[in-house]
């Protein structure tokens, strides 16, 4: 589903933006730094904090990330489905080093940390049409 | 109805399909390409135990081959906790000394964890979370650690950071980085991480090797410690001084063992890939000298066997120091005999020369050192080396049929001589008294007729360099005695010969000084103005002459010989020289000859195209000058004749501007007698 | 009563995003690009280009409940206003400019940036969409995220 051309926008370099719903059927829209690639059928984003976004995701699973590529500035629309949270494994492993290399270079080891990796399942993809 | 969906022509599935084979051959290509490359790496830095040059090897291909433009190694310390840049490529200044706590970014992540941590977003994120803590701080809800400085470039958006681990410990870190973002991939880590394999392997590799030189250091301050305690201990108490005469002998012999434990399996090139395993079988253009003790029988009748082995092992190490001087490697004794290499297991320019100047070096002494008689015999040609024997037991080895000819020609050899086959006999010609023998049938090879050697030629025969009908040839000869016994008695510290074998400059620099105080005494004599001739100091400026090069056993012989070296590259050597040459001058309390060579170079530098020089200097150039021409060279091609050389000296930068009297008189004293030497360039035709 | 500092901030050099769920409680999102705050109304006009809003507009004719989220991108202040749909229009023929005024302070922002990430949004024609502002949530990353306003205090 995801295709390859949408990788180079999965790694960061560009903030992602991130909708979730509530169950009482309030959105909820905020930036995200990185949507991570699991496979072609996956996609996986780091819990460091409780949030309105938490918690909406654990009552409903449906979200829309857009990300957008550092390259050509494309944008993608992704509809996801929140499947389950891993707290080790390759893709926690990758996100935690992560952390800890800029949380040490920024005085804040400790401070931040991942709680998990959380993974959703793709529902759709779509190239964005905002920029024409 | 819904509108079926347009199916790609055959064109466009033909046209698509194109595109990802091409994709994937390029990618292919490039993979196959700089592996290829890091293969190549690989084997340079397993060939050296030099710490500075794996670092530098790894760095320098990491830039030019690989396109890293930022890269820097660290080494773990000791205690593991604290990573240290002990090389850096791409950033001003170098960051060589910086420290990095274990656990510090990405590559204190990396060596912590233990994993390749490879990051595209650097500096965003720390700006992003620099943001954080700035609010978190004003909000005062928790202490924070303070920012820390990276060595490395302060807007680095890709780092790739790979851990050096050999056998379950962290020997440090090898980490490149980029300001552009993402801008390394999965191949990218691939790559690094086979370099950094090596670069783990050949860096503790180099600090076992350090490791073991410090133990032997150690061991060295002990048994002086024990030495000295001994004999103030002499004096007293017997019991108490076999006590320590026992102590002394374990260290002597733990030392022994700890040193030459590694140096006895294999030449210490090759250690590092023999210990992996991974030390391949090679040809190689050797010498192969075999020594034998004549009639062992007679000798050793009557003694116990002990001393026997005494005498014998005294023998081989005084016999092995010498081989190693010149360069070459025993690669076995056996029984009453040597069998060295010279040219293992890297070939070098000078390894025939080398081969026949130790020879000699250890008839003469050895000879008077040792009751017994010596053969030796030195053959040249191709073997086949590597390790030989059962897998446990198997030891740096040659065979071939120029090892048996070899041990043939030993055969033939006198007592106290040194035998040679006809393989070298082009190459020793120039510089060495050859004297040939009777042609004999040697099973195997057919009717040679091998030579001995008798030693070096004399200076005082050498007419193709100084004519018998010039005005220099008398008065010259009775100079080359006192050079000779100047150099004896004053500078016995030094073995010019092993010094001059390193780029074949065999006798040069008493040549040197047999012609400049030669000059001197005959400009005295002759000219006009004595006074200034008289001022001169004769036994100043043949120390100077023989010292002159004196640093040249710091240098690396392939350096020296590099013939490929261009005006920047032999400018740097020349630097260098003059460099290692100070150095040694003060270790021997030399340093009064300091400044005449330190203007000497100035001189050769530029031809004396720049500045003023003293006479004596001027004397020393054009010595050194006129013996560098008419040379034999180690190289094909013939040396000056001696117009031509003296006619070059004429046309010195130094001698266009004015007439220059010692020059002048030079080439006077030195052309044979009727020659005419070319005059200095014509003076500038104004109208054409 | 929306504070001047957040009248002053949603008319500034700015991201904007719109959230909208659909019958199904599915969400979506969509850039807004420039908007009008009023601060007697509480209402914000937010105006969505139409070149990426059909899925938005039609959430909305399903239900009229609207998250509005602005941002700085360099300093990542942020903000969420949470509220109901008030009305959707087309631009009218000032309205772009505003736009365009949004702009250009953005690709000066955002000049890290070659100049066609800023330019290559397409943002004419747009729909104005308005909606009356029940909430706000500081949304800015650090202590205090997710912190809703108490508007009747909050100068």
């Amino acid at each position: 589903m995801l295709p390859e051309e949408i990788k180079p926008a999965m790694l960061g370099a560009i903030p992602s933006t991130m909708v979730t719903c509530s169950l009482a059927g309030v959105p909820n829209v905020t930036a995200i730094s990185q949507v991570w690639y699991v496979d072609e059928t996956h996609v996986a984003l780091s819990f460091q904090f409780f949030s309105k976004t938490h918690r909406n995701v654990r009552e409903n699973p449906f979200a829309e990330v857009i990300v957008r590529d550092g390259q050509n500035f494309q944008e993608w629309h992704i509809e996801i489905q929140y499947d389950h949270s891993e707290e080790s494994g390759r893709i926690f492993d990758a996100m935690d080093v992560e952390l800890e290399a800029i949380a040490s270079m920024t005085g804040m080891s400790g401070i931040f940390k991942l709680r998990a990796a959380d993974i959703y399942r793709v529902l759709s993809v779509r190239k964005s049409k905002s920029r024409g | 109805m819904a509108a079926e969906p347009a199916v790609p022509s055959i064109r466009d599935q033909l046209v698509d399909n194109q595109k990802i084979v091409d994709r994937l051959n390029a990618e292919l290509a490039r993979k196959t390409n700089e592996v290829r490359i890091i293969q190549q790496i690989s084997s340079e830095i397993s060939s050296t135990l030099d710490l500075d040059r794996i670092l530098a090897i790894s760095l320098d291909a990491m830039e030019t081959v690989l396109g890293f433009r930022h890269s820097m190694i660290l080494v773990a310390g000791g205690a593991e906790s604290v990573l240290t840049v002990a090389a850096s490529r791409g950033y001003d200044g170098g960051r060589t000394g910086a420290e990095i706590p274990l656990g510090q970014g990405v590559l204190g992540v990396a060596a912590r964890r233990r994993r390749i941590v490879r990051m595209g977003n650097v500096a965003t994120q720390r700006a992003y979370l620099a943001g954080v803590r700035a609010r978190t701080q004003a909000a005062g809800q928790a202490t924070l650690e303070p920012v820390v400085e990276m060595p490395g470039l302060a807007d680095a958006q890709s780092q790739l950071a790979i851990p050096l681990i050999v056998k379950d410990r962290l020997v440090g870190v090898l980490g490149v980085e980029s300001a552009t973002a993402n801008a390394f991939d999965e191949l990218d880590e691939m790559l690094l991480s086979i370099v950094g394999n090596q670069v783990a392997t050949g860096i503790d590799n180099a600090r076992m090797h350090l490791n073991a030189i410090e133990r032997s250091r150690q061991l060295d301050a002990v048994n002086a410690e024990l030495s000295r305690l001994n004999e103030t201990l002499e004096a007293s108490v017997q019991a108490r001084t076999a006590e320590l005469s026992a102590a002394l002998d374990q260290v002597r012999r733990e030392k022994g063992l700890s040193e030459t434990l590694l140096r006895r399996m294999a030449p210490p090139e090759v250690i590092p890939l023999m210990l992996q395993d991974r030390l391949l079988a090679q040809r190689l253009d050797v010498a192969v000298m075999f020594t034998d003790v004549v009639d062992f029988t007679a000798y050793s009748s009557g003694m116990e066997p002990d001393e026997v082995f005494s005498q014998l092992n005294e023998f081989f190490g005084a016999a092995g120091e010498i081989i190693g001087r010149y360069r070459g490697y025993i690669n076995k004794t056996n029984g009453d005999g040597i069998m060295a290499l010279f040219g293992v297991p890297f070939e070098s320019a000078t390894y025939q020369t080398d081969a026949v100047l130790a020879a000699l070096a250890i008839q003469r002494e050895t000879g008077t050192q040792f009751p017994f008689g010596m053969r030796v015999g030195i053959n040249t040609g191709t073997v086949t080396a590597g390790m030989l024997g059962p897998p446990d037991k198997s030891l740096y080895d040659v065979i071939g049929d120029a090892v048996n000819l070899a041990s043939r020609v030993e055969a033939l050899c006198p007592r106290g001589g040194v035998t040679v086959s006809p393989s070298s006999e082009d190459v020793l010609k120039p510089w060495f008294q050859l004297d040939k023998l009777e042609e004999q049938e040697v099973k195997g090879v057919g009717r040679i007729a091998c030579l001995n050697v008798l030693g070096l030629k004399a200076i005082a025969e050498d007419r193709r360099r100084v004519d018998p009908t010039s005005r220099f040839a008398a008065d010259y000869l009775p100079v080359i005695k006192e050079v000779e016994a100047m150099k004896r008695e004053r500078l016995g510290v030094i073995d010019f010969i092993s010094l001059q074998a390193r780029d074949l400059a065999l006798q040069h620099n008493e040549t040197v000084a047999s012609y400049a105080v030669a000059l001197l005494r005959m400009l005295r004599a002759d000219s006009t103005d004595a006074e200034r001739w008289r001022a001169v100091d004769e036994g100043a400026l043949m120390t100077a002459a023989l010292l002159h090069d004196a640093g040249k056993h710091v240098i690396g012989p392939a350096r020296l010989n590099d013939r490929s070296l261009d005006g920047a590259g032999r400018e740097r050597l020349r630097r260098d020289l003059l460099d290692a040459t100070l150095q040694t001058l003060g270790q021997i309390g030399a340093d009064s000859s300091a400044p005449l060579i330190v203007d000497l170079y100035r001189f050769e530098a530029t031809r004396g195209a720049e500045g003023e020089f003293s006479s004596a200097v001027e004397l020393l150039a054009a010595a050194d000058i006129y013996e560098a021409l008419t040379a034999p060279k180690l190289y094909k091609g013939s040396p000056w004749r001696i117009v031509g050389a003296l006619a070059e000296l004429m046309r010195l930068p130094y001698c266009q501007s004015q007439q220059r009297p010692v020059f002048t008189a030079f080439t006077e004293l030195m052309k044979p007698s009727g020659a005419v030497i070319a005059p200095r360039a014509r003076p500038d035709v104004l109208i054409r | 009563m929306i504070p001047d500092r957040l009248v002053d901030f949603v008319h500034g050099a700015v991201v904007a995003f719109i959230g909208t769920r659909d019958a199904r409680l599915r969400p979506t999102a969509t850039w807004a690009f420039g908007a009008r705050v009023s601060a007697t109304t509480d209402e914000i006009s937010a105006f969505v280009p139409d070149i990426e809003f059909d899925q938005t507009r039609s959430n909305l004719v399903h239900n009229s409940i609207v998250a509005y989220t602005v941002s700085d991108p360099i300093s990542t202040e942020s903000y969420q206003f949470k509220g109901k749909l008030a009305g959707m229009r087309p631009t009218t023929e000032e309205e772009p400019a505003v736009q365009e005024i949004l702009r250009g302070k953005l690709a000066a922002k955002l000049a890290v940036f070659p100049p066609e990430f800023v330019t290559g949004y397409t943002f004419v024609p747009s729909t104005a969409l308005t909606f009356k502002v029940e909430q706000v949530f500081v949304q800015t990353p650090g202590p205090g995220a997710g912190r809703q306003l108490d508007l009747s205090t909050e100068l």
